[in-house]
């Protein structure tokens, strides 16, 4: 085990190593693709929606006004990270706030999906709760990796730009927003 | 062998220092980063799953020849096929030649230290490792392994036994969920790997490697790469919605009103069409993100051992980057049976014969590349030979599938298999085979033996076309798949054939043996080899053998295209793809 750690540290400097354009671009293909990877992925979903809400089982569920609450949390997360990308100096207060923002989400997803269940509304009750259950969860999921990157940014703050972290940040938003979309309006 | 322990500057102008302190044996060889160190480890872990799925394929061949001498029941023959595909696809073919051959020559091959994440390359090795233990492990839990195709497809996949849900068959509880679990383990190896050589290929190439310098090889690791990323992710949603059918009691893939053994199943309203859709989403491109690599490294043998460039480079390139954006639209062409309004079948039919174009293009080039050439008929040559052969045969196959009307009699039978083992069996090992006789000698430092290499491939070769052609013609006599005994009259004739199909699948699975003693024996007892036992042209051959960690003392500066052969006065006449001047 010790041996693994010290491969670890010795795995940084390596890397480290790498001419600081040429590890910029890598981090900037590795970004672009995890995104389009993303894309690939809500994107199968929403095909499967829009194919299960064919099925004569299918029954609208009403969602909890909770769920645009929370597209505007995310919504002003991305306003907060666009400032601290664009502001050098200020960067971490406002790469903090984002932070803030998101965990409150998190947060208030989880009231969300407690306010269905109140309802009576379960992961199994209809196929269209089913999708709510599933894709808030895989979300979470990429806000957590998204939460994750920022607060590894917010060390380096100031010193390096956050160019790409935006860019996850965007796309996690956007995700949602396409979320909230098909769920209430297909 | 002292391995060389340095930093690895990025720029050209730095040197990697020998003679640094040395490093234990587990970090050089167990939880190594450096990308030669992980093929090797890739290459012996695909060898090591091909002996469990051969094995499983020499058992239930041995049902089909002689039914009931293989001591199975009709349960274990289906999980046998099953296991047989999905270790032979993902754990053989896609470890030894992707994960294995790509990370020992991209590196090398586009002139780059290592990988760009060589912590992130280690992980997506060790993260194989407990995948593949639970695929093997799945065949000891109650029940057996999982028996619902390699394809999965439910409801069978989905009928679990837990919860409300009935349970399919024996395979379908927990050995289908261990199934889930390590192919979720894959996916997650081959987008960390596939990230990685997209990266190391755009980016941490040598100066002067312009996209159109790059060897052919690594287009089709790069176009593969991309495929892979874009749609693995289908699957994983398919997995999710799988996972919570069959243990959390959703609808999404289960329909109503389904009866297993007199229970009524509670699911309603899924479809389970879906999922075939989504499989093939990925599943399609799966075929190209195997069968391309091969090509690419036939195009760098054929170049090595005529002694010319390959033929329409260029051409090459544009038809691959076509097969890769028409594979990603063409996955209904398997499910013409599935009751696809017949326009949407239409669509799938042509699109999906137009891939034909650029494949053939593929073939001239390959073809082509052997004109006036003088060529010299080594071990990786020959497996390079048999590579143009398969592409052909197999595309031929294809072209009746593609075709909506007559895939209504040969969907699920002999026909596909013997089809798809041509392609994602015969091209992809053929092409595997061929790189590792090839890069073998920059490895280890030793060549290969030849003699047990050509008894190798025309063993292989011969035992494979055998078994694959006849079964096509089981297909034309109607003998369908995944059977455990076939008793209608109208296919007595076909199934006829399957002692003999069986004797030649002996044949080609007892040639691997001289290959397997040839492979570790060659590494501690072969003839030594010097830096550039081929004469080849691209930059793996520009570095010492063995390759240093760290792959050069200087980075190479490219200056011309990747195969520079030309034949001179004595035949062999080349230049670097770094050479001066």
């Amino acid at each position: 085990m010790l041996m693994k750690i010290e491969a670890w540290g010795r795995e940084e400097r390596d890397s480290a190593e790498l001419p600081e354009s040429v590890r910029a671009e890598t981090w900037q293909t590795l970004t672009y693709l995890m995104i389009a990877g993303g894309i690939m992925l809500f994107t199968t979903f929403t095909a499967s929606y829009l194919v299960r809400r064919q099925s004569p089982d299918w029954a609208p569920v009403r969602l909890p006004a909770l769920v645009w609450a929370n597209l505007a949390v995310v919504g002003l997360a991305s306003v907060t990270m666009e400032l601290a990308r664009r502001g050098r100096a200020s960067a971490r207060p406002w790469l903090g706030a984002t932070i803030g923002l998101g965990l409150l989400f998190v947060a208030g997803q989880a009231l969300a999906w407690r306010q269905l269940a109140a309802q009576g509304v379960f992961l199994t009750t209809s196929p269209q709760a089913s999708f709510f259950y599933m894709l808030t969860a895989v979300h979470a999921a990429h806000v957590a990796a998204g939460l994750a990157v920022l607060l590894a940014a917010l060390r380096r703050a100031g010193t390096k730009p956050l160019g790409l972290c935006a860019a996850w940040w965007h796309f996690v938003g956007a995700a949602w927003a396409w979320v909230v979309m098909l769920l209430n309006f297909f | 062998m002292a391995i060389a322990q340095a930093a690895r500057p990025g720029t050209h102008e730095s040197h990697v220092h020998d003679g640094g302190h040395s490093i234990g044996f587990v970090r050089k060889y167990i939880f190594s980063t450096d990308h030669k160190v992980i093929a090797v480890q890739y290459i012996l872990m695909a060898m090591l799953m091909s002996v469990v799925g051969l094995g499983l394929s020499l058992l239930f061949r041995i049902q089909l020849a002689w039914p009931g001498k293989a001591g199975m029941t009709p349960e274990q023959y289906v999980s046998y096929v099953t296991m047989h595909g999905t270790i032979m696809i993902f754990f053989v073919v896609s470890l030894a030649l992707s994960s294995g051959l790509g990370n020992f020559s991209i590196p090398l091959q586009v002139g780059a230290r290592d990988m760009a994440y060589p912590l992130l390359n280690m992980l997506s090795f060790w993260v194989i490792v407990p995948a593949a233990a639970i695929m093997i492990l799945s065949f000891f839990v109650e029940g057996g392994a999982a028996a619902g195709g390699w394809t999965a497809y439910p409801p069978l996949s989905a009928l679990s036994g837990f919860g409300k849900v009935p349970r399919g068959s024996p395979g379908s509880g927990m050995g289908q969920t261990l199934w889930l679990l390590a192919m979720a383990l894959f996916i997650v190896s081959f987008t960390m790997g596939g990230l990685n050589y997209v990266a190391t290929i755009l980016n941490l190439r040598a100066r002067g490697m312009s996209l159109m310098r790059m060897p052919l090889t690594v287009w089709t690791w790069f176009i593969a790469a991309l495929l892979g990323l874009l749609s693995f992710p289908a699957l994983t949603a398919a997995a999710i919605m799988l996972l919570l059918d069959r243990h959390l009691g959703t609808s999404f893939f289960l329909p109503s009103g389904l009866v297993v053994s007199g229970q009524q199943a509670v699911n309603a309203g899924g479809t389970p069409l879906l999922f075939q859709h989504l499989f093939w989403f990925l599943g399609h491109p799966e075929v190209y993100v195997l069968v391309l690599p091969a090509i690419g490294i036939a195009f760098d043998v054929l170049a090595a051992f005529s002694r010319r460039p390959p033929h329409g480079y260029k051409y090459s390139v544009g038809a691959l980057l076509i097969i890769a954006f028409l594979g990603m639209i063409v996955w209904g062409h398997h499910m013409f049976t599935s009751g696809m309004n017949p326009f949407l079948g239409k669509y799938f039919s042509i699109s999906t014969l137009l891939i034909t174009a650029p494949f053939a293009i593929l073939g001239v080039n390959l073809l082509a590349s052997l004109w006036r050439a003088r060529i010299r008929f080594t071990t990786a040559m020959l497996f390079a030979l048999g590579l143009i052969s398969a592409v052909g045969t197999g595309g031929i196959g294809g072209l009746f599938l593609a075709t909506a009307t007559a895939d209504l009699h040969f969907h699920d039978t002999y026909f596909v298999v013997g089809h798809f083992h041509l392609m994602i069996g015969v091209v992809t090992m053929t092409g595997t085979f061929a790189g590792i006789y090839y890069w073998f000698p920059k490895m280890f430092g030793r060549y290969m033996n030849e003699t047990l290499g050509k008894l190798h491939f025309w063993g292989t070769f011969i035992g494979a076309f055998a078994v694959f052609v006849i079964q096509h013609f089981q297909g034309f006599g109607g003998m369908t798949r995944r059977y455990f005994e076939y008793s209608a009259d109208y296919v007595k004739p076909a199934v006829a054939l399957n002692p003999a199909v069986t004797v030649f699948a002996f044949l080609a699975i007892a040639a691997q043996l001289p290959f397997f003693f040839n492979f570790f024996w060659s590494m501690f007892k072969g003839k030594k080899a010097e830096a550039n036992p081929w004469e080849a042209t691209t930059l793996e051959w520009t570095t010492a053998t063995p390759v240093p960690h760290g792959n050069w003392d200087r980075l190479p500066v490219v200056s011309g295209d990747p195969y520079g052969y030309a034949a001179g006065p004595d035949g062999n006449a080349h230049r670097m793809q770094n050479a001066e001047g």
